[in-house]
């Protein structure tokens, strides 16, 4: 039972931590609650219903197309949207109004386009999945835990090693310090968009194949992924893996001990605790107030 | 004619909403998206101790202003300790909560089945129930939490509000406890809420979790944000915008379906073509200002 | 002649940069004192430090013998000393008045009881208008008065920055270079009312980049860089300073 639960926690979490870490980058370089994240999420998983079931295009195909154009949509609202708010000088406040919106307005479009009812990308019926130790897990689930395990590590050598990636850590770290060495922090944020939206898509896609999918998965899906930011501390690669974990871990838990409906409650209730004790997280770095 | 009264009743308890949500959001500058779930607390207190406790209108409905004050000052004042994109954050957690007991904890709510019959408030002898009735009711109150909204912004209380908006340092630096007036407003905030959550209540006279959820909070901050921050006049002008052109796409035979989806879609749309152009709002002065 | 303000082995550590080391100083009663040293060699940390903006990592402040490093900023400012800042902060689009009416403590109508139920509100706001207005006057803004804050010039602004001081009813003002960016008329003008503040009784520390005033107008001077005092003494010592001298030519 209880490696079910573990086996469990860990699906769901590494779900979870992916969005963390899509959002994460995104929080790192712009330094707002791009709350758009969660639609563009969303869309990840409609478009590849969208090319597979509607227009039955070869599954790899549409894969690989849903991932890149829901890449281009995060950089879209960037370039669309939030870079010419932050050139009038807009505050975090009103960038994260700006994303709100946004996330509505692309939310209801695919409810609209798509209708509100349970969708899919499960061809067949539900497997009944491998019994491994005495706990069930399915194909697509350990899928689900590798490719998460490897876009964590591959985003980490990204970010460690190449040289995107140390531009994108140097603006993460000081944007006035890294415009002085000349770094171009405009294309920075691009790259993040994209390979953040990309995490998100991905994301959306594996779940979509394991359970099902409706409009509002990707405001949930951007909840659990906030929380997770905020538990594992902003700015960290391994604190969003983490957070996700936990995150996934007490829902887990919480489903098992008390009624599966209380699992948003208590989600967001471990989120209030740590923001009011530990709003750095585990390995967060400290979030600078104003400047004097 | 009483569809228009409909509509008016609902803009005077949206009055209530937006004029709250303003003191909260647009003079003190805290964005929070938990509005809706004081109005629910306001709702459900009023609904409950009239079913289970049969005590008069005006009893319940302080009850509900009451917890709603209380839960509101829980939730700010550990949370303004923080930087305020970390408020918005405890502030949808705190709606996402509500909402989730307001669903979940059957035995007290009823959860998604709603709280049917609910009695509706007698003064004097005479039961408010008829749509002319309750528009004097409703605006009634929506006069009162208008003025004394108006008497807060224009005292030296209001003054100091716009400076914590404006520039909270330069507030600190002469004095101002800031901390303490965020949270002061955040209370009266919410009890305000809670009073539109009582009038909604009483009206409608069935009330379910649905009418309480994070989307709904959103919607109310788009009136704030589109009639104005920072003006008690924009909050009247959004919500009698924001409710009556959703009812005339409705009237002009939108298929309900499509228009909820449309209703939002427009609302998102105008949030941000206003934080591009207008971030200030129709009526408002002030545009959320760099610290 | 007492102290009034007093800082004790001051440290503030940023990433590693030690931004104030080991700094220790003293402000008598009744003195201008002027701060003064390179760029970014901690001046601003240190009045941030003193207001309670910035916590530090060692040390102690003490205003009138008290120990004020825990208290928050606007306790602080309650206790007395009114600052100004490097980068001009006002409130731009509010009238002249009421930024200054802003500064004025103890007003019942702040409070929510007294917003309602104040019935000396309107006496005291009255009362508090006159008062606002001589001290507009005091730094030649009483024309000015009905105007909003973003309408006067940078130096106007200066002065009115220096007049919501006078409200607070500061006995100790911390001017982060109130002359910086202001014409040689303004300058004098500033200078002048620093003179008079000092006359009413006032304690005056600020930091200042211009050389020339500092020497002018200072009782003492203190010099910092890169976070350590390296001077303390009268104007006519310091301008001798070999270190002085080293540091600015540095």
């Amino acid at each position: 039972m209880l490696l079910q639960i573990l086996v469990n926690s860990l699906i769901i979490g590494s779900i979870y931590g992916l969005v963390a870490l899509g959002f994460g980058l995104i929080y790192g370089t712009t330094r707002f609650f791009h709350f758009a994240h969660g639609a563009v999420y969303t869309c990840g998983a409609y478009l590849t219903f969208l090319f597979t079931v509607w227009f039955k295009f070869p599954l790899f195909f549409s894969l690989v197309l849903s991932i890149i154009l829901t890449s281009f949509l995060g950089i879209l609202i960037e370039v669309g949207i939030y870079r010419p708010l932050r050139k009038r000088e807009a505050t975090s406040l009103v960038l994260l109004i700006a994303s709100l919106g946004i996330f509505i307005v692309i939310q209801n479009i695919v409810s609209l386009v798509f209708g509100d009812d349970t969708k899919t990308l499960r061809s067949g019926v539900v497997k009944e999945g491998i019994n491994i130790f005495g706990a069930r897990i399915t194909p697509i689930q350990i899928a689900i835990i590798l490719v998460s395990l490897g876009l964590f590590v591959i985003t980490s050598l990204i970010l460690a090693k190449t040289k995107t990636g140390k531009t994108i850590r140097a603006v993460a770290n000081d944007p006035e310090l890294a415009i002085i060495h000349g770094i171009d922090t405009n294309k920075v944020i691009l790259y993040t968009f994209g390979i953040g939206s990309a995490l998100a898509a991905i994301a959306a896609i594996l779940i979509s194949f394991d359970v099902d999918m409706v409009p509002s998965m990707g405001f949930f899906a951007l909840m659990m992924g906030v929380v997770a930011v905020i538990i594992g501390g902003v700015g960290s690669i391994p604190g969003a893996a983490l957070g996700g974990l936990l995150l996934g871990l007490a829902q887990n838990l919480g489903v098992w001990k008390i009624h599966s409906k209380w699992q948003d409650a208590i989600a967001f209730g471990i989120l209030l605790l740590f923001l009011l004790f530990r709003p750095y997280g585990f390995f967060g770095k400290k979030v600078k107030k104003v400047q004097i | 004619m009483n569809y228009l009264f409909h509509i008016l009743i609902l803009i005077f308890i949206y009055i209530i909403i937006s004029v709250s949500l303003n003191l909260i959001s647009g003079y003190a500058g805290l964005i929070s998206v938990a509005h809706a779930a004081f109005y629910g607390i306001g709702a459900y207190v009023v609904a409950l101790l009239a079913l289970n406790i049969g005590s008069g209108f005006i009893v319940n409905m302080i009850c509900g202003m009451l917890l709603a004050g209380i839960l509101g000052a829980i939730i700010a004042i550990p949370s303004l300790r923080i930087h305020d994109d970390y408020f918005v954050i405890a502030t949808f957690g705190f709606q996402i909560i509500v909402f989730s007991i307001l669903n979940n904890w059957v035995t007290l709510t009823k959860g998604p089945l709603g709280i049917p019959g609910i009695p509706q408030p007698i003064i004097l002898g005479i039961s408010i129930s008829s749509h002319v009735q309750f528009l004097i009711f409703t605006g009634f109150f929506a006069l009162l939490t208008f003025l004394f909204a108006r008497r807060l912004v224009n005292s030296p209380f209001g003054r100091v509000l716009k400076a914590i908006r404006e520039d909270e340092i330069f507030a600190e630096a002469l004095g101002k406890n800031v901390t303490k007036y965020k949270i002061l407003v955040f209370v009266i905030g919410a009890s305000m809420a809670a009073v539109a959550g009582s009038l909604y209540a009483w009206y409608i006279t069935f009330i379910d979790p649905t009418s309480f959820t994070v989307q709904e909070s959103i919607f109310m901050l788009s009136i704030v944000i589109i009639g104005g921050t920072g003006n008690l006049w924009g909050s009247v002008l959004g919500a009698a915008l924001l409710i009556t052109i959703p009812e005339a796409l409705r009237f002009l035979g939108m298929p309900s379906a499509i228009a909820a989806n449309t209703r939002q879609i427009l609302y998102g749309t105008l949030l941000v073509i206003f934080m591009l152009y207008r971030p200030q709002g129709l009526l408002g002065e002030f545009a959320f200002r760099r610290k | 002649m007492s102290v009034v303000l007093e800082g004790k082995k001051l440290y503030k550590n940023f990433d590693g940069i030690k931004a104030v080391d080991d700094f220790s100083f003293s402000i008598e009663e009744n003195r201008i004192v002027s701060l003064i040293g390179p760029n970014g060699s901690g001046k601003t940390t240190l009045f941030n430090i003193i207001t309670g903006f910035l916590e530090p990592d060692g040390g102690e402040v003490l205003f009138k013998g008290k120990p004020v490093l825990d208290e928050p900023p606007h306790k602080i400012a309650n206790l007395g000393i009114g600052r100004t800042f490097q980068n001009l902060r006002l409130l731009q689009k509010v009238s002249v008045l009421d930024n200054v009416l802003l500064a004025f403590k103890n007003q019942s109508g702040e409070k929510l009881f007294g917003v309602y139920f104040g019935l000396k509100n309107r006496n005291e706001q009255g009362k508090n208008k006159e008062k606002a207005l001589s001290f507009l006057e005091f730094v030649g803004l009483s024309e000015k008065a009905e105007d909003l804050a973003e309408n006067l010039s940078y130096g106007q602004q200066k002065l009115l920055t220096l007049a919501c001081c006078l409200a607070m009813d500061a006995e100790l003002l911390l001017l982060d270079e109130p002359v910086a960016g202001l014409s040689p008329v303004m300058i004098g003008k500033m200078f002048g009312m620093i003179k008079d503040l000092q006359k009413q009784g006032k304690t005056i520390f600020f930091i200042e980049h211009n050389l020339k005033v500092v020497m002018e107008i200072s009782d003492k001077v203190i010099v910092i860089d890169e976070g350590k005092k390296i001077a303390e003494g009268e104007p006519s010592i310091i301008k001798e300073d070999s270190k002085v001298i080293e540091a600015y030519l540095d």
